[in-house]
């Protein structure tokens, strides 16, 4: 009896090692990330002794989970890439139909200084990367680059070789385009002119981050290229907030609390009856809450995006908000315009979406309670072909030119703290403003883009038409709004 | 005498301030992206404090001046009449509803304690409404205990 027992002891620990060995996890950037980051996982499972069926891979971390079903067949090996939070570590389950279950686990790294990937050739490697106050330098392998442009913000700049460009494959160039298109600090020390023009091509904010040299930097000058990243950082996610509409639940819980305080107010002038007086808060108790949760689910999504006058792609942050004042968890789609750009962590107990064949993120599933808002913030970027420009003119005037072919949409002008409002200018026309009209800004969009603009630096407000972005399950994107940012250094103004 | 309808003037008095306090406060984070749970938090403690405070105060000398049926009713209804207050607070942190029930049940049972003080100091040693300040040096004696030792009285309401 007890050998059969010792037996089957022996065959539930001899399993353990043979189920972690199914699930194999390797992470980007050899592990590296830092806080509020998102990063990708490779996972590849050993051939699967279960029928064929779904898996479903779910990677729990303190910052939030995601999800994923994968197809797998019986006795094949298969493998699924993952966007995940890069926070601490993350516990990664795959689910199989019968109930068996694969655990494995990534930890990432997280630095003290902001992480500068040094990728040069596998064994061609030449050149060790200089020691760089202020910056921790790693040096990886092409091997280690990403394969989704979201896992870019786990590290503050790349410095790559020509021999390491050469080794990337299709899917890593991809995301470093992608970076690059977001304004990503990148160094390419490579002498391959072709390369060169694709990427200038590609970059954002006019290629100010995007360093392209003939020869693999020295310390001083990797510390130089690195501090005079001029690309001010996208508004914070209060910000956008801000831009949304306030929230409902606010407007009707005031409304009933007054709504009670009266009935109160009259019954106590009214009876002294204690079975009264007992009574009315309990049914007002009653009568609020259920008040409150026929508001119904509030989703709204808002784009901020800013570019510069001659760039041709614009940065935009995108903000969706889930409201809703009955306690649960509610599954809200992603527009698929954001399912690939980078994302904030959704928090913990809220969950991401992930479809392993488009890998993107298709939804989320988020936790809602009276008063409290989820959110997900999303960065990406979109091309854009130079909207519009300003110049300063003589006798104290601004000139807006729409470079488009076609009118402009409803638009501001703005220029130290004040604002003009545009009419109506016609494809490639152009409209004079004078400085001493201005008016101080009126709504918060205004208010926002006076704050993003320098001293010296006008603007165009525009308000985008993002019906098109809307996915058919996703949120109405209820406001999206465009700022060209554009440096005036005329001694006339 | 001190009226049931007093101690519904009361409750509401209180339950109003701290409404007004609580909107506004709620307001102000989600204008500048702050947790809303803080305030919230604050709203339960301070209405817990604020009641028990108040009952600590008024129950001696109710229990003094009143026939017992009567002071309890006073009390009670105080407490009770921030009762939606106390549920759209538990409701924004997700207090569970039996710590929230337990914590009404414990501030009830401290009230009745200070009665029971009161009515006991009129039924064995004979004081009689006249000596109305006892009873109100008694009830700000253990309202300024329960002030001393408030971080520890109140309940946690986050789990």
């Amino acid at each position: 009896m007890w050998r059969s027992g010792l037996a089957a002891i022996a065959v539930i620990c001899g399993s353990q090692p043979a189920l972690a060995q199914q699930l194999s996890v390797t992470a980007p950037w050899a592990g590296w990330s830092r806080p509020g980051a998102s990063s990708e996982l490779d996972i590849e499972f050993a051939a699967i002794d279960e029928p064929s069926g779904q898996l479903r891979i779910v990677a729990r971390g303190a910052a939030g989970n995601v999800s994923a079903n994968v197809a797998f067949s019986r006795g094949r090996a298969s493998r699924v890439r993952l966007a995940v939070p890069a926070q601490g570590g993350l516990d990664i389950e795959a689910i199989i139909a019968g109930g068996r279950t694969l655990r494995a686990r990534q930890d990432f790294k997280s630095a003290e200084r902001p992480v500068l990937a040094w990728v040069d050739a596998g064994l061609g490697a030449t050149v060790a990367p200089p020691a760089t106050a202020g910056l921790r330098i790693e040096s990886l392998q092409p091997a280690d680059l990403p394969r989704l442009a979201a896992s870019y913000s786990s590290i503050a700049g790349l410095v790559i070789t020509g021999a390491a460009l050469a080794e990337l494959d299709d899917a890593q160039l991809l995301a470093l385009l992608a970076q690059i298109r977001r304004c990503g600090f990148v160094f390419l020390a490579a002498r391959v002119p072709q390369a060169q023009a694709v990427l200038q091509q590609a970059a954002g904010c006019g290629g100010r981050n995007l360093v392209l040299a003939a020869s693999v930097p020295d310390a001083a000058q990797l510390a130089q290229a690195f501090a005079a990243q001029p690309i001010s950082p996208g508004p914070a996610g209060d910000q956008i907030r801000a831009l949304g509409a306030d929230a409902r639940q606010l407007a009707v819980l005031a409304a009933l609390l007054l709504a009670y305080g009266i009935v109160a107010l009259l019954l106590l002038t009214s009876t002294a009856r204690l079975r009264w007086l007992l009574a009315m808060p309990l049914l007002a108790s009653g009568g609020i809450l259920i008040g409150l949760f026929a508001i119904p689910l509030e989703t709204s999504l808002i784009v901020w995006a800013e570019t510069g006058g001659r760039d041709a792609n614009a940065q935009y942050t995108a903000l969706l908000q889930v409201r809703s004042a009955a306690p649960g968890v509610r599954s809200v789609d992603l527009p698929p315009v954001l399912g690939n750009a980078g994302f904030s962590l959704p928090g913990k107990g809220n969950s991401l979406r992930w479809d392993p064949l488009t890998e993107r993120m298709v939804g989320a599933e988020l936790r809602t309670q009276l008063l409290t808002e989820s959110s997900l913030q999303f960065n990406g970027s979109f091309p854009i072909a130079g909207a519009a420009t300003v110049t300063a003119a003589a006798n104290n005037r601004l000139i807006l030119r729409n470079a488009r072919t076609a009118a402009l949409p409803k638009a501001w002008l703005l220029y130290r703290g004040r604002q003009y409002a545009i009419a109506n200018v016609g494809p490639l026309g152009q409209v004079a403003v004078d400085i001493s009209t201005g008016q101080p800004p009126t709504d918060r969009a205004q208010r926002l883009a006076a704050e993003r603009l320098a001293y010296d630096e006008a603007g165009v407000l525009l308000v985008l038409d993002l019906s098109g972005m809307r996915g058919p399950d996703s949120p109405p994107i209820d406001n999206g709004w465009l700022l060209i940012r554009q440096p005036l250094t005329r001694a006339v103004l | 005498m001190i009226s049931v309808r007093f101690g519904g003037w009361l409750g509401l008095a209180i339950g109003t301030l701290l409404a007004i306090w609580w909107l506004a406060a709620v307001q102000f984070a989600l204008r500048n992206g702050f947790e809303t749970i803080t305030p919230s938090v604050a709203l339960l403690d301070a209405l817990w404090l604020t009641r028990l405070l108040v009952a600590l105060l008024l129950a001696p000398l109710l229990g003094l001046r009143q026939p017992l049926s009567n002071g309890g009713q006073t009390i009670l209804c105080m407490v009770w009449m921030s009762l939606p207050l106390v549920v759209l607070g538990a409701a924004a942190v997700a207090v569970p509803w039996q710590r929230v029930l337990l914590a009404e049940l414990a501030l009830l049972a401290a009230a009745g304690l200070a009665y029971a003080i009161g009515w006991a100091l009129r039924r064995f040693f004979a004081l009689t409404p006249s000596q109305d300040p006892a009873g109100f040096a008694l009830g700000a004696g253990l309202a300024a205990l329960a002030w001393a030792n408030r971080a520890a009285l109140l309940p946690g309401w986050l789990v």
